[in-house]
């Protein structure tokens, strides 16, 4: 569902069957189990559906802490997007509905911003090599839930590279510049743990170069 | 909640208001009578599936038909929640409001108990003993999975504090390994025993 990463908004979701539940999928940087959330609440809302003879169900929605979880039907499976409190759900459906009819804005990121994406997707690059990339994509997810709450929505990873899904509001340019700041940090102190410090360190510096 | 506080909602414009306590105890709105027992079957399922997936505090359920709808609040005591025509999708937030104004009226038969309040200073003696485990990113971390559980400071019930210290057991074993997570998690429990 590549579709999905390009959808501002959207800081995580996960795909299930709608025949038996499975899960398929699981992306974005959410701390939440959005799998067993979508497995379970979209089986729930088809019995509740049924009993209060509701029709069929255009979405279902969960609320908690900050979040909110949007399940909908899409073919033969659920997919449950989180996204912000209070975002509109429609809004997102309709963008994962009609993909193609739907102009984005060209994205504007400030310098500031864009060198900080840079600096990340070169360090993914030397510290992922050609056969680690995965695990440095799932770690720098890990770090956008954990320490870039604030960017999460409008930032992820698109066709292998992190990048912003819309524009970043110019007021917001210090807050988020802060949080791709601490992802760095994380990401060098993951690369430290498993690579070892001096092996880091010129992986580090060669991103430093690249950047020049 | 009591049979007064629905139907007040329901003549403050909640279509087809009902509440359910955790016992099974189903109050509905005369509007809403034909729907009781299908109520009561909805409420059992969902209690069943959040107990299910106990770490996350669900606390809103909205279910969007294409002929009708559904919205219901979750606390301790159990579900308030209404009925309603599908207009286009959207859930008008004027329900969510009511609902918590319905929620607020003095509790007959579902009484709200949550556990103890504890004293605020808990947070910093946690993010003490959170510095050993994560460093420089103690703060960040700490505030992210306040505002993750939305926990209020100026109050804090025992069971928010227990689900803070699950997401922050779970946000440091991310950082520094699975096992360091739950002996963080273990040494913050004891805070508040």
């Amino acid at each position: 569902m590549d579709i999905i990463d390009k959808i501002p908004g959207v800081i995580g979701y996960a795909t299930v069957r709608a025949d038996d539940g499975a899960v398929e999928e699981t992306k974005g940087s959410s701390a939440t189990d959005l799998a067993d959330l979508t497995a379970y609440f979209s089986s729930a809302g088809e019995v509740i559906k049924n009993n209060l003879d509701l029709g069929e169900v255009r979405f279902v929605s969960l609320h908690y802490g900050s979040n909110q979880l949007v399940i909908v039907r899409h073919g033969d499976r659920f997919i449950g997007l989180e996204i912000e409190r209070g975002k509109d759900p429609l809004q997102i459906i309709k963008q994962l509905e009609t993909p193609v009819v739907i102009e984005q804005p060209p994205i504007t990121v400030p310098r500031s911003l864009s060198m900080k994406i840079q600096q990340i997707n070169l360090l993914i690059d030397e510290f992922g090599g050609e056969n680690e990339r995965e695990h440095w994509f799932d770690l720098l997810n890990q770090s956008l839930g954990l320490l870039g709450r604030e960017i999460a929505p409008v930032i992820g990873v698109v066709e292998n590279r992190l990048a912003f899904k819309a524009n970043p509001p110019a007021e917001k340019e210090d807050e988020y510049n802060g949080a791709l700041r601490y992802i760095v940090d994380f990401l060098v102190k993951k690369a430290v743990e498993e690579m070892g410090s001096s092996q880091a360190r010129a992986k580090v510096q060669t991103v430093i170069e690249r950047m020049r | 909640m009591d049979q007064d506080a629905l139907n007040n909602a329901a003549a403050k414009g909640l279509p087809m208001p009902f509440a359910v306590s955790k016992s099974g105890v189903t109050l509905v709105a005369p509007t809403t009578a034909v729907y009781k027992e299908q109520l009561a079957q909805t409420a059992s399922l969902i209690f069943e599936t959040i107990s299910t997936l106990g770490e996350v505090k669900i606390d809103r359920m909205e279910i969007v038909g294409d002929k009708k709808s559904i919205i219901m609040d979750f606390d301790a005591g159990g579900i308030v929640g209404t009925i309603f025509e599908s207009a286009g999708g959207a859930v008008s937030s004027e329900y969510g409001s009511l609902l918590q104004e319905m929620r607020k009226k003095p509790t007959a038969v579902t009484p709200v108990r949550r556990k103890a309040v504890i004293a605020p200073d808990v947070l910093e003696k946690m993010k003490v003993i959170l510095q050993d485990y994560v460093g420089d990113f103690t703060e960040r971390i700490f505030q992210n999975q306040m505002k993750n559980q939305a926990i209020n400071a100026e109050v804090l019930h025992e069971e928010d504090v227990r689900r803070l210290i699950l997401a922050l057991g779970r946000a440091t074993g991310m950082i520094v390994g699975h096992s360091k997570g739950h002996e963080l998690s273990s040494k913050l429990i004891e805070l508040i025993k």
